[in-house]
């Protein structure tokens, strides 16, 4: 189900209605039945595969020794690797069911949480059924954790006129943010990366200055709308983004972008291979052969590049995923290694890291090397991203014609011009919608009416209707 | 605990060992911070800290990070 189609828009209308007429002891029941009809909506057949995975995960855990673990793992990651990879292999061609890469995930989480002994498992299965179709993070995240969720999907909420109003502010927000923003810059992404060859630097610059744009506006507008609907059904979602383009290094961006997957990776992936015995031994050796480097920095290395092939191919067996997760390892490594030099180095040259025009050169570092990742990442092919890198690396001259070149992929005349303009109006409306988001969460003012009143005009006026699929979806 | 508060100083020199116990909570340690605490600490103390303890209860104050150590080496 779309969720800026009427239908949802009707299922949404009809499922508040039912909860909020529902008593206690039914109210998460009703959410649970409507979680099951969202996902049925498109592939009824499909709902099979995901309760497989709830009813078995649920079953093993009910005694979390390691044999069930491990088999929890082989049959999630088993439907996983069964239809989002072997795809590419030619083996089939079925499509992935709805939102497998995140309730995987999360039920992963869930069994490596009972498995440590950090939760206790659920004895109903009802409600971890619930847990993991919740429909709102079901599609594309966040990926909440048990301890986070539980209580809240299955206590009685009473209803608020308040959570309605500021949820239906929150979806304004991010259908603003999906179809004006992402919408607006989608078709010159688009456009230059089908055949970057075909493009001189500048343009290739534009287009990627756009992409980051596209991604943010796309997947947090996505946050926006889910975290809003949840938010009028009274249940709080984990927050995905903390402005990430704001971050003064690779670190901080990856602790600011998609919070929750990253914050998964670290506790479920990551932080378990650091204190892992063939990790310390593989830093041992390495300190023999690095007698100064820190003994701490020699254990991020394997798992560092470990957790960033993974998080590559989480997004598909694709070679440009794979280079992508290659590179931010990289340079999370060298980020790493060379932190406490760098450390050194600003002491000794009186860097003061709180001076304004050094965070800013920071942030635009970031954004640099963030972009050069965002190159590999968006390419279609190999022979594609070397021609974007090159037209970038030989072609980049700012002249009137190069200008004139950047604005065709637009179309022509006042269309470019018109889109030029409304690009950077609605990057500031943008910024200032986000700072006025995070400025009064928890009362609807006045002035909120203004803000939604002048959002639904621009949606209705720029929105570009046709681009209503989101990027993340398709993980 | 003097030994413990000296690494620890060794790895973070700016940071009041001594009194704060909101090391976590007030994100003044960084993930990068607590694997070099926690590599320290394996070999100084010849423990091994499994993924299960990195919490933010073991590791917001000295006195927590040293309760850690003892109940490891126990």
């Amino acid at each position: 189900m779309n969720l800026l189609s009427f239908v949802f828009f009707a299922f949404l209308c009809i499922l508040l209605l039912l909860y909020y007429k529902a008593g206690s002891g039914l109210q998460w029941k009703v959410l649970l039945f409507a979680s099951l009809v969202f996902y049925m909506w498109a592939r009824p057949v499909y709902v099979v595969f995901i309760l497989i995975s709830i009813v078995s995960t649920w079953k093993l855990m009910q005694n979390p020794v390691k044999s069930h673990f491990i088999w929890t793992i082989v049959i999630n990651l088993g439907l996983l690797v069964i239809f989002k990879y072997s795809v590419n292999f030619g083996i089939h061609d079925l499509i992935a069911p709805l939102g497998i890469s995140f309730y995987t995930f999360m039920t992963l989480g869930y069994a490596h949480d009972c498995y440590d002994k950090k939760i206790t498992p659920s004895n109903d299965l009802l409600r971890y059924a619930l847990f993991i179709s919740y429909f709102p993070q079901l599609t594309q995240g966040p990926i909440g954790t048990y301890q986070e969720m539980q209580e809240q999907l299955t206590e009685y909420h009473k209803f608020d006129p308040e959570n309605i109003k500021l949820g239906a502010y929150r979806v304004i927000i991010g259908v603003f943010k999906k179809l004006v923003i992402a919408g607006r810059v989608a078709f010159y992404i688009d456009t230059v990366y089908a055949s970057p060859k075909s493009y001189g630097g500048l343009t290739i610059i534009v287009a990627t200055c756009f992409y980051l744009i596209e991604m943010y506006a796309d997947f947090s507008g996505y946050m926006d709308i889910v975290c809003g609907v949840s938010q009028m059904l009274g249940i709080r979602l984990k927050e995905n983004f903390r402005r990430p383009y704001f971050s003064k290094s690779i670190p901080e961006y990856w602790r600011r972008w998609h919070i929750s997957l990253n914050e998964w990776f670290n506790t479920h992936l990551f932080m378990p291979s650091v204190t892992t015995d063939w990790n310390r031994k593989l830093a041992r050796l390495l300190g023999k052969v690095f007698p100064k480097a820190k003994k701490g920095t020699l254990r991020l290395i394997f798992p560092t590049i470990i957790v960033w092939i993974v998080t590559g191919v989480w997004h598909g067996a694709k070679v440009s995923y794979l280079g992508w997760g290659i590179y931010f390892a990289a340079v999370m490594l060298i980020s790493f290694c060379t932190s406490s030099y760098v450390k050194k180095f600003s002491k000794k040259i009186h860097w003061n890291p709180d001076n304004v025009f050094v965070k800013i050169f920071q942030v635009v570092r970031t954004l640099f090397v963030l972009s050069i990742g965002e190159i590999i990442y968006r390419s279609e092919s190999l022979e594609n991203m070397k021609a974007a890198f090159r037209n970038i690396l030989t072609d980049t001259r700012i002249s009137g014609s190069s200008i004139a070149a950047a604005m065709t992929p637009f179309g022509n005349g006042n269309q470019a011009a018109a889109s030029v303009i409304i690009i950077a109006v609605l990057a500031i409306a943008q910024f200032a919608v986000e700072l006025a988001k995070e400025k009064d969460e928890k009362a609807f003012t006045g002035h909120r009416y203004l803000y939604a009143g002048a959002m639904l005009v621009v949606i209705a006026l720029f929105g570009v209707a046709g681009k209503s699929n989101f990027m993340y979806q398709a993980f | 605990m003097e030994k413990l508060i000296g690494l620890l100083k060794d790895i973070r020199d700016d940071v009041d060992f001594e009194n704060r116990t909101d090391l976590i909570d007030s994100k003044i340690l960084t993930s990068f911070d607590i694997i070099q605490i926690i590599s320290t600490l394996d070999d100084e103390y010849d423990i091994s800290i499994p993924a299960v303890e990195i919490v933010p209860a073991n590791f917001n104050s000295a006195e927590a990070i040293y309760a850690l150590i003892t109940k490891l080496k126990g």
